[in-house]
């Protein structure tokens, strides 16, 4: 069974450059204060700018809200980006891995995918961008 | 732009030693670009390290700055060697699928160097 | 069942006497709001709460603040209603105020007339099985590393013996392990002895040229030592080109082979232009950014 604690100040408003350096700290602070290792804030953190640019460039502003997820024998944190942009049209093209295309990153949602234990996006055209990462601390 | 906001960039002979830190914003890559271009260019230098030891992440954004600024070196006519790479962001840059694998890389400025007088033999 | 041993069903009165017999589990009984309306010995044990104490009260006492502000004892009621019977588990508060992870079933109860009066709550302390997962899996991941030790041979050459099979699980903790060894060994050369792969698949190879960028974007070579004939042919049948990564047959070549490349890199550095010595971090000619 999943608990959800909402801590206060976790949510962040995403709409100019300057904002990307607050998702990184606040994630960062968040996977520090439940003992998350070196590699695990890293991984967590790059997905967050990732996710976090993406709501830039595409919708120009957003929002970042971090929860702390409680289970039985571990903790884990989830972050959710949302927004109001143009949507993606296809969903699952935009999830494919393009791992072997190179330099051509895209969007970089499969690249966050691989950074995070699980990673679920809610979009269509017109409709916003709702993407949810969630990594648990090992 | 503020003196202490500029990027180090420090001359060691032949060689440029760039050191990349804190946040960088839009503003502040396109003040790098022209810094280290027109640097190359006034001390005619023969290498560049790239030193990435104080970045501590490197999304895909600042994969490209570094492989732009990279680019803009070579075409200048200078080697470019990549150091410093820390193990955690390494470790997440070949998740995101990037391998900089045209780059030269290097553990260490020192490690750099000798690699710099290597492409050069 | 051999024979039927004839016997006399057993008195209500003696229900509560079993319920109450039963120390280990709590078997309670609430009306249809949640509240205790019956106690047995393993609850008291469980929870902390006598009797006289629990009887009255609401089993929303018995909740985390959070969960209690979320709605969840409501939630699982009304599961267990519609649904004929809830089964969870989740972090239950004693009456000391400490936690424990519980393993809860609520089912409802129908009067003769199949009107519904309460439930009945059956809940299990879950802590230790919890504790036990958690010990196991310490000693698996204990085991993990024991059989990928990263081996510095001499200075600035690392050798990584693979054993056995390689899931992503594994190949990750592999691929952190040896990167970090990288920059604190301050290793130039990365030797990784594949022989005791048993099989080279596509996951497998992914693994691999993975752990060779890691290395490379540290400004570590690879050498893969180990390549059976076997292995030669399925990777080739793979489609899996190796490109400039180096390849030696056996361990020991990949051992003469790096220490040649550490000779011929230690040799070839000249001695410094301009007077500014490019090792031993003399001060610099110019700082600041020229522009």
């Amino acid at each position: 069974m999943v608990l959800t604690i909402d801590s206060p100040d976790t949510v962040c408003s995403i709409d100019t450059e300057a904002s990307l350096v607050t998702v990184r700290s606040r994630v960062r602070a968040t996977a520090v204060d439940l003992g998350f290792g070196i590699v695990e804030q890293t991984k967590l953190v790059t997905a967050a700018s990732e996710l976090a640019r993406n709501v830039l460039r595409y919708a120009e502003r957003g929002e970042m809200i971090v929860e702390v997820l409680e289970n039985s024998d571990r903790r884990g944190i989830r972050v959710t980006f949302a927004d109001d942009g143009p949507g993606i049209a296809n969903v699952e093209l935009a999830l494919r891995d393009g791992y072997s295309t190179g330099d051509s990153l895209g969007i970089g949602l499969p690249g966050a995918k691989r950074l995070v234990d699980d990673l679920t996006i809610d979009s269509a055209l017109g409709r916003g961008t709702t993407v949810v990462i969630t990594t648990w601390a090992s | 732009m503020k003196l202490e906001d500029a990027t180090p960039i420090i001359q060691l002979g032949a060689h440029l030693l760039v050191s990349l830190q804190g946040d960088l914003d839009d503003r502040a890559v396109l003040q790098l670009e022209s810094d280290i271009t027109n640097s190359v260019a006034k001390t005619k230098a023969t290498g560049v390290l790239l030193e990435l030891s104080g970045l501590t992440i490197i999304d895909s954004f600042i994969a490209r700055v570094i492989a732009r600024l990279a680019g803009m070196i070579r075409l200048l006519g200078a080697d470019v060697v990549v150091v410093g790479i820390q193990p955690a962001v390494a470790i997440t840059l070949m998740e995101l699928g990037i391998g900089m694998q045209h780059l030269h890389t290097a553990l260490n400025a020192a490690d750099g160097m000798a690699l710099l007088h290597e492409i050069r033999e | 069942m051999s024979q039927k041993v004839s016997a006399t069903p057993i008195a209500p009165a003696d229900y509560q006497l079993m319920i109450d017999s039963i120390v280990d589990t709590e078997v309670i009984m609430l009306d249809r709001d949640g509240t205790v309306l019956s106690w047995n010995h393993g609850a008291a044990r469980m929870k902390g709460y006598t009797a006289d104490e629990a009887i009255g009260q609401s089993i929303a006492n018995f909740y985390q603040p959070e969960d209690v502000a979320d709605g969840l004892m409501e939630r699982e009621l009304r599961t267990a209603l519609e649904s004929g019977r809830f089964e969870g588990e989740g972090w239950r508060v004693r009456k000391d105020g400490s936690r424990f992870w519980a393993n809860v079933s609520l089912s409802p109860v129908r009067d003769a007339s199949g009107e519904h009066i309460g439930y009945v709550k059956v809940c299990r302390d879950e802590t230790e099985r919890v504790e036990r997962e958690r010990l196991l899996q310490r000693q698996r991941d204990e085991i993990l590393e024991l059989s990928t030790p990263v081996m510095q041979i001499w200075e600035r050459v690392l050798v990584l013996p693979i054993i056995g099979t390689l899931d992503s699980v594994r190949a990750a903790r592999l691929t952190e392990n040896l990167l970090q060894r990288i920059a604190s060994d301050q290793a130039a050369i990365v030797i990784l002895d594949i022989s005791g792969v048993p099989m080279i698949d596509t996951a497998v190879a992914q693994h691999l040229f993975k752990t060779i960028q890691g290395a490379q974007l540290m400004g570590a070579q690879s050498i893969i030592s180990g390549v059976r004939p076997e292995t030669a042919q399925a990777m080739v049948h793979l489609g899996i080109d190796i490109g400039t990564v180096k390849s030696r047959n056996t361990l020991s070549d990949a051992l003469q082979l790096a220490f040649r490349m550490i000779s011929e890199r230690t040799t070839t550095m000249p001695p410094a232009k301009n007077g500014a010595s490019s090792t031993n971090g003399k001060t610099p000619a110019v700082a600041g950014p020229l522009s």
